[in-house]
């Protein structure tokens, strides 16, 4: 052990904490304007030791006293919680309709020192249990076992200084619990929404962010993004505008890098040119500030890339010198040490005005992906096409070829449909003809799942829709592959309704699990009914699922 | 008195404290949990008493964390004795637990987070030779404890 060993294990261990750093510093920030100071005590210091003896003396009885009646009844504590005391806490305004609505509320209630709490669980309005709590996740895997049954499940919490907030609620996800401290932007209105709706209106979110500034987003983004579906309105009316103006109010500036990079991932190009130039200039030194501490492969997308995107020069040198420096990396180390799903997003700024530059740096990064990494292989080759690299087609074409050949699950199959359909529909067709296709890709491959989530039909699979419309109307295929083939032909503008075989396979939907969900989900989203959503499926729930079809097929 | 944000700078080896004892996630936890505690007490703290207070505090909640989990509270001998086929970097990181909590501060800030001597002493309140002679206390130590492992592995 030397001063150097131990000088890089603990860089190491501080590197992967700048974020928490600022995050952590934030809360204190807020917290420091919410919670009122212990009073200074006015005693004299020679009293201050009698005090302490006497309260230690105290504090012996007491834990003595607790000791023995613990003894007695090691649930002595939760039975004497005062329901009473709990209820005259009062209900927080604009919650006691959703009290109401849920069939099991969880409540959490600090005492007044701030430091434990109370949890109580309600069920139709009774308390059934009541502990003592402690913020944080325990809170939460204390009560699982309560509330295993509920199916509509509201958590609310109230802390001395702090909002209120919900942290499950039935099948609408859940909102992790964090430390109440990050909750104070939200009000119980907005708690409310967030029950109600499942998200919390876009509007709200841009008021938020011109009330609180730009590090609100933060925030917002720690509680939100585990809601099914959930994103950071960026695109909402008035969202750019409100968060140039907010940077004018709190400039992103060197000593508060978190607000700056909290806030810089929602910025888009059409927002970077509201900037002022005085904007601009402390956004490019809040760059080479963060530049030497922080990771290329974050900042580069997150950081350079709404700049780079608006056209500013200093950010798009800034681009290709971090690039180069990844390249020369990789080219160094003789492997490529980086997620390539972050470092695709990182050549996909550059692609912005230079994509045969951006089409060049991942063909060149595709030997180094491991073979056993095929999303990551797929995605270069997606880009290559993307960005118009000349050998791209044909790289895809041999690939999809050779792996088809070679018998592997999973073959490229994405990055085929981005290509000319001239070049690419005679080798899939006869692909498609082969009986195993259906059963040779992963519908859940990255690239092939954007492909397929395009709402204009693929060309390559519109100019082979015949061919897939045969193989839909195979009974003899596995359900498996029925769905993979089903799928293609929606994406080749094929209707619902020329699926014949759909009633053979809906009835197989009841004998098979997985498959049943993939039904229900199929239909849910060809239907755009959202009742039609259950995350485990039950036989009763593909019924409905079914005589929807069925209703749909009519 | 100190002003809330002179808490600030001690976040970085707050949070590394609480991450070597009960991983990330609880660490952010417990991290907050300590700096609301020291913005409560802030009113009757002196500037130069803030990071020993600090250290009270995180110590008291690693010691409350423990119990709460059970987590094992070890000497650094009994550390290196349980340490075997670890990463390099994470048997450092155990034994570093295992020192003083005071040698633990210091090594943290200056060799984890690129501090001077100077300006660890003034975050913690200490004079400068205080810093020297605690690091050189806890290299003592750690050579002797890690020293020790390799020797029999």
């Amino acid at each position: 052990m030397n001063e150097l060993e131990l000088e890089r294990s603990l860089r190491g261990e501080a590197a992967v904490e700048t974020e928490v750093v600022a995050r952590v510093q934030a809360a204190v920030r807020a917290a420091a304007q919410s919670l009122p100071a212990e009073p200074v005590p006015a005693i004299a210091p020679t009293w201050r030791a009698w005090l302490v003896v006497a309260a230690c003396a105290c504090v012996g009885a007491w834990i003595a006293w607790g000791t023995a009646v613990g003894q007695d009844s090691p649930h002595e504590f939760a039975v004497r919680v005062d329901p009473s005391a709990v209820r005259d806490f009062g209900e927080p305004p604009g919650l006691s309709g959703l009290m109401a609505e849920a069939d099991v509320v969880a409540r959490v209630i600090a005492k007044r020192d701030g430091r434990t709490f109370f949890q109580e669980i309600l069920r139709g309005g009774e308390i059934v249990r009541a502990d003592e709590a402690r913020t944080g996740k325990s809170l939460l895997a204390t009560s699982a076992g309560a509330l295993a049954d509920g199916t509509h499940l509201l958590f609310l919490a109230r802390a001395e200084g702090n909002g209120a907030f919900v942290v499950a609620c039935g099948d609408r996800g859940q909102v992790p619990l964090r430390n109440g401290l990050y909750w104070d932007v939200f009000t119980y209105d907005d708690v409310a929404a967030v029950v109600r709706t499942g998200t919390l209106d876009p509007a709200r979110i841009v008021e938020l962010l011109a009330t609180h500034g730009p590090f609100v987003l933060n925030q917002i983004t720690w509680h939100l993004q585990q809601l099914p579906g959930w994103k950071m309105p960026s695109d909402h009316p008035g969202f750019q505008a409100t968060l140039a103006k907010a940077f004018a109010a709190k400039p992103p500036c060197t000593d508060d890098r978190h607000a700056f990079l909290a806030a810089v991932g929602h910025l888009h190009a059409d927002g970077v040119r509201l900037l002022s130039p005085a904007a601009l200039d402390r956004y490019r030194a809040a760059w080479l500030a963060l530049a030497p501490d922080n990771d290329p492969r974050f900042l580069v997308d997150h950081v350079l890339g709404p700049v780079a995107r608006a056209n500013v020069p200093w950010a798009r040198q800034a681009v290709v010198e971090q690039l180069d420096a990844l390249d020369a990396a990789v080219a160094q180390r003789g492997k490529l040490a980086i997620a390539v799903s972050e470092h695709v997003d990182n050549l996909a700024v550059l692609a912005a005005w230079a994509p045969a530059d951006a089409a060049r740096r991942a063909a060149a990064l595709r030997p180094f992906v491991a073979a056993k990494e095929r999303d990551d292989h797929d995605r270069l080759l997606a880009a290559m096409v993307r960005w118009g690299h000349p050998d791209a087609v044909q790289t895809v074409a041999d690939e999809f070829a050779t792996r088809f050949a070679a018998g592997e699950k999973r073959v490229p199959l994405g990055p085929l449909l981005l290509c000319p359909p001239a070049l690419v529909a005679p080798l899939l067709e006869s692909s498609i003809e082969d009986a195993s296709f259906g059963e040779r890709f992963f519908r859940y491959d990255p690239v092939l799942r954007e492909v397929l989530a395009e709402s204009t039909p693929n060309p390559v699979l519109a100019a082979l829709r015949p061919v897939l419309a045969a193989r839909v109307a195979d009974r003899g295929q596995s359900f498996h592959s029925f769905g993979n083939h089903l799928r293609l032909h929606e994406a080749a503008g094929g209707a619902l309704a020329e699926a014949t075989a759909l009633p053979h396979f809906l009835t197989t939907a009841f004998e098979t699990g997985w498959s049943g969900r993939e039904l229900v989900q199929h239909a849910e989203r060809r239907l755009g009914r959202r009742e039609l959503t259950f995350a485990e499926p039950t036989d009763a729930e593909l019924r409905i699922a079914a005589a929807a079809l069925a209703r749909a097929l009519q | 008195m100190p002003d809330p944000r002179d808490l600030e700078p001690h976040t970085a080896w707050v949070l590394a404290w609480f991450r070597r004892r009960v991983g990330s996630e609880r660490a952010e936890d417990l991290a907050q949990e300590a700096f609301v505690a020291a913005l409560r007490a802030l009113p009757r703290l002196r500037h130069e008493a803030l990071g020993g207070y600090l250290l009270g505090i995180v110590r008291r909640l690693s010691a409350v964390e423990a119990r709460r989990r059970r987590l094992p509270v070890a000497s650094p001998d009994d550390l290196a004795a349980r340490i075997d086929g670890g990463l390099a970097d994470e048997r450092v990181a155990a034994v570093v637990r295992g020192l003083p909590a005071e040698l633990e501060q210091v090594v943290t800030l200056h060799y984890g987070q690129d501090r001077t001597y100077e300006e660890t002493a003034a975050l913690l309140g200490v004079p400068r030779a205080t810093v020297q002679s605690r690091l050189r206390r806890a290299l003592e130590r750690l050579r002797r404890v890690l020293g020790a492992k390799e020797n029999v592995s």
